[in-house]
């Protein structure tokens, strides 16, 4: 496929828009939820007795909203360069779209499903001793995620 | 699978990154080609050829045991 600039530029924009929307979204999440759960956290878990789950749960969220962050920040970044510089945006067209990473991508998420599936099923095992209640989590979570692969399965099976 | 992809760019006079422009790749796609470690897709492999202006069984072969 060719690189046609003015194709790729509007295509951009709208990921730029999509972007700036999955920035703005987990901030409010984060802001609306926080005030709301922080009584109820701290009056049923304590962890150890003296470290208020709430605060940890805070901490938490705060960090995974400010990870989230960084990484849209980043892919911003990148649109608003693709937007204004038709030197970067082939740059960035042929690394996103050559061949060998696409290939590299791929083979690494294979890998890294059938790992955690491995993964996944062992501690659920593990867990079984320990924790009903996790125990079934885990293994909800491992039926859930091998039903998806053969759903993906099928769909490209049918696909090509 | 063996290819002529380095020798080829070389009677073309091209560096790694002229041939990756042409063809719409990395640079690191065209040095993993050369040194056989990746495979080219047949679409890369057509391309190739153009540049080159030979046959695609001109540039690639197989192997015994391929």
């Amino acid at each position: 496929m060719e690189f046609d600039w003015n194709k790729y530029r509007k295509k951009i924009v709208k990921r730029l828009v999509v972007v700036v929307i999955m920035m703005i979204l987990p901030i409010i999440i984060a802001a609306s939820l926080i005030p709301q759960y922080q009584n109820t956290f701290s009056e049923v878990h304590t962890i150890n007795g003296d470290i208020d789950a709430q605060k940890v749960g805070t901490y938490c969220a705060f960090i995974l909203v400010v990870f989230i962050e960084i990484i849209l920040g980043y892919r911003l970044s990148c649109y608003i360069r693709i937007e204004s510089s038709e030197v970067y945006a082939e740059k960035y067209y042929i690394r996103t779209h050559d061949e060998r990473n696409q290939y590299i991508e791929h083979m690494s998420s294979a890998t890294t499903m059938k790992v955690s599936l491995y993964v996944l099923g062992v501690v659920a095992a593990v867990a079984g001793c320990f924790d009903q209640v996790v125990f079934y989590t885990l293994i909800a979570a491992f039926f859930v995620m091998i039903l998806i692969s053969i759903a993906t399965f099928m769909y490209y099976k049918h696909k090509n | 699978m063996t290819n002529r992809v380095h020798e080829l760019r070389k009677l073309n006079k091209l560096t790694q990154e002229d041939l990756a422009s042409k063809l719409g790749v990395t640079r690191q796609t065209i040095i993993s080609i050369e040194n056989g470690k990746y495979v080219a897709s047949l679409q890369l492999a057509l391309k190739m050829a153009e540049v080159f202006n030979t046959s695609v069984e001109d540039i690639f072969s197989l192997k015994d045991g391929d």
